[in-house]
Formats: C-alpha cells, sequence, structure tokens
C-alpha cells in the first residue's frame, strides 16, 4: 500500500469517529514553553490551525517513535507543509472524541444520566497563500460544522492580511475571532461560558465575525491587537445581550517578559470587548520555561443584558515529560449572579480537568482526560478520550 | 520579536522505544481506575408528584405572565418549573431545562404565539405547548424525550399549576 494510500486510510478513521463541536483547542502553553509567538509556528497570528514552516517543522518529528520505525517512510521525510516555493501552505486538523454530554437530570420522578458519545469535534482544512512579502491570504473551512455546531460558531475563517513589515503593525480584514483574553478554542472551557446556561458558551469554540483587526508585534515584548467586527454569530450564543446589527469592539494588549538565558518565557495582558449590552473585560498571565513547563492564570468578568454578571477564573498547569507526553491540568471556577425579582439568584460552578497529551507518532495525539464539574444542582466526573490528527 | 528557539534534539532510540510501550501500556491502564473513577449525583431531591402551586399574573414575580410570550420560573417539589404565557386565555408549564442539554427555558426560552413553540436558544430546539418536539436541535443532536409538562389551570389572571 502506498504512503498516500495509507495516510488516506488513517484519515477517514479519523473522519469516521463522526463529529461535534467543533474546536481548534488551541495550545497557549505552547508561547510559554517554546518562548515564541503563536504566530512563528502558525499562520493566524492568534495561534490554532494552519503552521508555518517552523511551526510544522519543529513538530514533524516530535513522537514516542517515528513512521519510518514503522516503515512509512514518505511520512517521516514530510518535512515542509509548502507548495509553490513556500507560497501555499496547507494545513489539516481532526479531532474526534469520546465524552459524555450533559448533566443529570430528574426526570418524571427518574435519574437521568448523559450518554457517552464518539464524535467529530472538527474536521479542519486550511490553506494560506502569499501573494507577496507584505500580502497574504489564508482560510479554513470545518467540515464537522455540516454534522454539529454550538449556537454562533462558524464553518469557516479567513481573511486577507496586509504585513508591510514585522516591526509595523498589520492588518486583517475578514471573518476572525475578535482577540480576547486567551484564545482556547475548547468547548470544555468553563471561562467562556454563563454557568446559568452551561450547555450554551458565551463564545462558541470557532467563534468568528467579520470586520477587520489591527495587530502590532512590532517589539519583542508588546502585543497589541484592536478590532471592529459584526455581531452577527455573537448575537447567536449571547441573545439577549448583543443583536445582529450591533458592532463588537475588541482590544487586547499583552506584555512578554522574557528571558533568553534562564529560558524563562512570561507574558500579562488584559482584554476588552464590547458588544450590544455586552461587555467583557480580561486578564491574563502565563510564566514558563523553555521545555520545562508552564502556569497560565486567566480571569474574565462579563456583564450581559439585565445586570447579569458572571466572573470567571482558570489556572492551567503543564509539565512535558517528554515532547510527546505533557501532562496537564486545569482548574475553573465560574460564578454568576442575576436579578430575580427582590432577589438575586447566584451559582457557582467548579470544573478540574487532569489528562495527558500523547503523541504515540509525529503528527498523531492522543488525550485521555479526567472531568469533573459540578455546582449546586449536580456533579458530573466522567474520563474522555481525543484523539488528534494532524499536518 | 523574539528569535524562536530550535526544537528539541530527538530522545535516543532505546529510550524512546522503551517509553513509547511503557505509555501505552501506562495509558491503557489508567484507564480503568478514571473509569470507576465516574460521578453522576444530582444534589436536588427526587420531585414530588401531586404538589400544587397558586399563581397570579398581578403578584410581582409573575408579573412576566401578563403578557403573552412572558415567562416566570416556580419551585414545587424539588423542581424548577417554567411557566409561560401562551395566549390572552393560556398559560402552560414544563419543566424549566431544555431536554437537549438542560438549558435553562426561563433564560434562553423564547415562545412564539404564531408558530405555537417555545424555542430554545441555546441549539434553537423547539417545543409545543404539551411538551412535543416541533423542531431538534441546530447542532445535530436527537433529542428523544420530550420535555416534562405540568398541568396548569388559569382563569386570565389566577391560575394553578400542579405537578
Amino acid at each position: 500500500m502506498s504512503a498516500a494510500a495509507r495516510l488516506l486510510l488513517v484519515l477517514a478513521a479519523v473522519v469516521a469517529l463522526g463529529g461535534l463541536p467543533s474546536t481548534a483547542s488551541a495550545l497557549p502553553r505552547m508561547t510559554l514553553m517554546a518562548g515564541s509567538r503563536c504566530s512563528n509556528c502558525h499562520v493566524n497570528p492568534q495561534g490554532s490551525g494552519t503552521r508555518t514552516e517552523f511551526g510544522f517543522y519543529s513538530m514533524a518529528q516530535n513522537g514516542a517513535t517515528t513512521w519510518d520505525k514503522l516503515g512509512w517512510q514518505a511520512f517521516h521525510d514530510l518535512s515542509d507543509n509548502r507548495l509553490f516555493d513556500g507560497r501555499l501552505t496547507l494545513g489539516m486538523d481532526l479531532r474526534g472524541q469520546m465524552a459524555k454530554f450533559g448533566v443529570p437530570r430528574w426526570e418524571n420522578g427518574v435519574k437521568i444520566d448523559p450518554e457517552r458519545q464518539v464524535f467529530p469535534m472538527q474536521q479542519n482544512l486550511g490553506a494560506a497563500f502569499k501573494v507577496a512579502e507584505w500580502l497574504s491570504v489564508a482560510a479554513t473551512a470545518n467540515v464537522a460544522h455540516l454534522f454539529k455546531k454550538y449556537a454562533g460558531q462558524t464553518p469557516f475563517d479567513g481573511w486577507v492580511r496586509i504585513a508591510p513589515d514585522p516591526e509595523l503593525p498589520s492588518v486583517r480584514v475578514g471573518m476572525i475571532q475578535p482577540s480576547m483574553g486567551i484564545r482556547h478554542d475548547d468547548h470544555t472551557i468553563l471561562l467562556r461560558r454563563n454557568p446559568f446556561q452551561p450547555a450554551l458558551p458565551l463564545f462558541a469554540p470557532n467563534w468568528n465575525e467579520l470586520g477587520a483587526e489591527v495587530s502590532y508585534e512590532g517589539m519583542h515584548w508588546l502585543s497589541i491587537e484592536a478590532g471592529a467586527f459584526k455581531a452577527d454569530n455573537l448575537s447567536k450564543s449571547c441573545a439577549g445581550s448583543v443583536k445582529a446589527d450591533d458592532l463588537v469592539f475588541s482590544g487586547r494588549l499583552t506584555l512578554w517578559p522574557q528571558s533568553l538565558d534562564l529560558g524563562i518565557n512570561t507574558w500579562l495582558g488584559g482584554s476588552f470587548l464590547k458588544a450590544g449590552d455586552l461587555t467583557v473585560m480580561g486578564g491574563h498571565v502565563g510564566m514558563g520555561k523553555t521545555y520545562w513547563g508552564s502556569l497560565i492564570g486567566e480571569v474574565l468578568i462579563t456583564k450581559t443584558a439585565a445586570k447579569q454578571e458572571v466572573m470567571s477564573a482558570l489556572v492551567h498547569a503543564a509539565y512535558p515529560l517528554y515532547d510527546w507526553l505533557v501532562f496537564e491540568a486545569r482548574y475553573e471556577r465560574s460564578m454568576a449572579s442575576k436579578p430575580a425579582g427582590t432577589k438575586t439568584d447566584e451559582t457557582d460552578m467548579t470544573a478540574v480537568v487532569a489528562g495527558v497529551q500523547f503523541v504515540p507518532l509525529p503528527n498523531v495525539e492522543l488525550r485521555p482526560e479526567y472531568r469533573l464539574l459540578k455546582n449546586e444542582a449536580w456533579t458530573i466526573g466522567q474520563w474522555a478520550l481525543q484523539l488528534h490528527v494532524w499536518f | 520579536m523574539a528569535e524562536p528557539l530550535a526544537p528539541p534534539a530527538p530522545a535516543t532510540q532505546p529510550r524512546r522505544e522503551f517509553l513509547c510501550k511503557f505509555g501505552a501500556l501506562a495509558s491503557s491502564a489508567a484507564l480503568v481506575p478514571l473509569a470507576s473513577c465516574e460521578v453522576s449525583e444530582l444534589h436536588t431531591p427526587k420531585p414530588a408528584a401531586g404538589l400544587s402551586m397558586n399563581f397570579d399574573v398581578a403578584a410581582t414575580e409573575f408579573k412576566a405572565l401578563a403578557t403573552v410570550g412572558g415567562k416566570a420560573k416556580v419551585a414545587l417539589g424539588g423542581q424548577d418549573i417554567l411557566l409561560v404565557r401562551a395566549s390572552q386565555a393560556e398559560v402552560f408549564a414544563m419543566i424549566n431545562a431544555c431536554a437537549h442539554q438542560a438549558c435553562p427555558l426561563d433564560q434562553v426560552g423564547s415562545w412564539s404565539e404564531k408558530d405555537g413553540a417555545l424555542t430554545c436558544g441555546c441549539h434553537q430546539a423547539k417545543f409545543a405547548k404539551d411538551g412535543k418536539i416541533v423542531s431538534q436541535p441546530i447542532n445535530g443532536d436527537k433529542i428523544t424525550k420530550p420535555p416534562q409538562t405540568f398541568k396548569v389551570t388559569f382563569d386570565g389572571n389566577k391560575g394553578t399549576v400542579t405537578t
């Protein structure tokens, strides 16, 4: 069987896992462990999705074993994801998951438990084309969106990027996720949900809006993003607070103190988003030592219509025993309140997730996780397994 | 812009092979205790049946029911119940949790008298006032069990809901 046929078989197996909520699952810890910006490894300066030449190369041989040991030399020899003298960059992210969806509940006096499902989280195909040194276009389509999706989730993103010089601001115009806090794109993240309605993320994974964003990464210790967008998709996940004809304004500033001598990488920043009656303020901080580990903290304070307030916090730690075996854990807590007549309704939700990112072969990852989620009404703890194949 | 650091050198072959086998074994073994650690608990008591509660649209907590489409939430017999003003003459009641993923319908539900359906804002599942599933969620899931509904009597101003 040829290498291409084998690759197709692997891809077909992953696609056959079936699909749900698309999540690109950006890995913000990578910047802290690698000591570089998201834009060094990804076409999207926010991270996640199609890899740059460096991003592809840096992971091409990362695995507990390598393809050549299995006799698949053609895979092993792949060292570039670009064509046409580097002008065209190709990318692919396929993820499937096995997990329980929903929460336990009473129904007609009987306790109903959520059922375990196998579903495709995302089937992303991406490409970027460098028209000129200062002009590029990029797009990603998520096929899994045809099967299942969150309200406000978009099936694709895409933009034109004008970047005249690395030391000058760049502009992206198109379907873009407004920069706010840390980009996780993980539907299990509590931080971007409202504990009063946990099944509906306030900000859907792979949420994008039509608009423009200016980014500045000209100094190694500073990055700034500011954008204005339509609110078509946010109005679906934040119905009641945001209308489709509202505008989204977002801004984020991050400081990147770094000691190359010590291998210490940090970031510290804040962000702001306003759309209709929705206001979000965030703070994020991270510290990592190159190839040693990372610690991330993030806080988001969200105010929606009818004086509803949500305050959420996240702490995430990761430790790579090897590049292909990373232990990680996160703790999240989300507290919300809203006026209810003469009283105030309050809720408090906690999430604890611990897992391993195991890369048995380059570009293939298995991620077993244990997830505990609880509030005043219920507690659910479950194991889940993700399979990720990328190019 | 900080210079990106070079990727690390690959591990040596014997260690890699050993750890690969060890990792696969350990991952498989870890799933066994993880599976036994699964938890699914409800912290609210089993809902009681045969309980009744009166409501009056003149009261502050039920004033939303004065207009068609208005909603109110009551706690009765250990469960949250959603009251919806379906028309000038009718109020209906169903469990305040979408039958899809338990989104709170008092927050995200919207009633359309024209369509005769309550839409859950989470994934746009639609339910008739008798709980019948009018539309499945847009995310591709399929709801098989309709939401629980409750008996309501209503005279245009005052009413009673019974579990």
